[in-house]
């Protein structure tokens, strides 16, 4: 009876993930960089993953962009900095994955209007199993979040 | 008593020797002495005091000058396109330099935010001027400099320069800033799009237009940074702050 009932909980759980209502996705903490119109911003948020399932985070869209990467800062020796378009970041089961300054971040590109300190953006990602899932991110500026 | 002689000129630099980025070779070797010097018992009391003064006072002259921009003045445009000669605009003055690009929303806004947080340190008595030099000199011409300026709220005294590939190329090779264009994709009308590959750095420079320390530009301690601007000021006034 156990194992049965366990499955029919993992069964429901997907199913019901698979739903808007039911997300066991959360988007936490999400701002954005100020950005000039033609420009590029990035986006950070804690993506968190309640569920008992691995989850995967596949690709963004934003109105306010032409495109938008999923990029990672990579360092290399003498203290160079390079931007690497990765195509997806992975969500452990009952966990979180941090997009933030220095690490990964959603690339916004082609920015179609200016951001400034204040503003909201909307962004929508997609995941593997949760789908699609919205958040607005406040502009934020530079005096706060520039640290690591 | 022969040690004291012997370390005088090993030791003299030591307390201002870099100890965080550096890159030029030679400044770990020159410290070694000192620390076998050190480790022998007792030696600080055999010197005494009056010597260990004299020590501390030759290094009040500041940090080991790195690269003298005199050298090689460059021509360029700052944010409302005034030509700057770059070192001889800031000739009195002490500089702090970042280097970026404008189409960089992630590291390049980690090293001018730790600017800010700088600028926040130091006494604005100083006169200290915050330059952020562009390495994209096709996209970032001064109309873009000053926008992004307005956008990312920097304060109006900051000069953002950009200018002729050649003069460009010719102060980052003295800053020992290393740049990489990396092509990425196409835009939707087709164009190329590339992002830049760089050191990540931020530069101190005295009033006569010489390189006296480089810091990581993302994680550069603000304190650290006020106190190497308070010696280059003492250095230059002889007023110790
Ligand atoms: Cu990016």
């Amino acid at each position: 009876m156990k194992p049965v009932l366990s499955e029919l909980l993992v069964a429901a759980s997907v199913f019901f993930g698979a739903l808007p209502q039911e997300r066991s996705i959360h988007l936490l903490d999400p701002w954005i960089r100020p950005g000039a119109a033609g420009g590029n911003s990035a986006l950070y948020v804690r993506l968190h993953n309640a569920g008992s399932v691995p989850d995967t985070l596949l690709e963004a869209t934003a109105e306010v962009a032409a495109r938008v990467e999923l990029h990672q800062t990579v360092s290399g020796p003498g203290n160079m900095r390079r931007m690497e378009p990765v195509s997806y970041v992975v969500l452990p089961a009952r966990g979180e994955f941090r997009l933030e300054p220095g690490g990964w971040h959603v690339m916004l590109l082609g920015l179609k209007r200016d951001l400034r300190a204040g503003d909201t953006v909307k962004v929508e990602l997609r995941f593997a199993r949760a789908g699609r899932v919205q958040l607005q991110a406040p502009v934020r500026p530079l005096s706060r979040g520039g640290r690591r | 008593m022969r040690t004291p002689l012997r370390i005088f000129p090993v030791a003299r630099c030591r307390f201002n020797r870099p100890d965080n980025e550096h890159t030029g070779a030679g400044s770990v070797s020159r410290d070694q002495p000192l620390f076998a010097a050190r480790n022998k018992q007792g030696i600080l009391l055999r010197v005494g005091l009056p010597v260990i003064g004299f020590l501390l006072a030759a290094c009040g002259r500041g940090p080991a000058v790195e690269a003298d921009l005199t050298r090689r003045p460059v021509e360029l445009l700052d944010q409302d396109s005034t030509v700057v000669v770059v070192p001889d605009a800031f000739r009195g003055q002490i500089v702090l330099v970042g280097y970026i690009y404008t189409h960089c929303p992630d590291i390049c806004p980690m090293i001018t935010a730790r600017m800010l947080e700088i600028a926040r340190h130091i006494p604005d008595s100083l006169l200290v001027r915050y330059v952020l030099v562009s390495f994209d000199p096709e996209r970032d011409r001064p109309h873009v400099l000053r926008h992004y300026a307005r956008v990312y709220e920097l304060p109006e005294s900051w000069r953002l320069l950009t200018g002729p590939e050649s003069e460009l190329q010719a102060l980052l090779d003295l800053m020992g800033v290393r740049t990489r264009r990396s092509w990425t994709s196409f835009a939707e009308n087709g164009e190329p799009v590339y992002f830049i590959d760089h050191t990540d750095r931020i530069s101190l420079l005295d009033g006569r237009g010489r390189v006296r320390r480089h810091y990581e530009g993302t994680t550069a301690d603000p304190e650290r940074v006020r106190r190497d601007v308070l010696t280059l000021w003492r250095e230059a006034t002889g007023v110790e702050l």
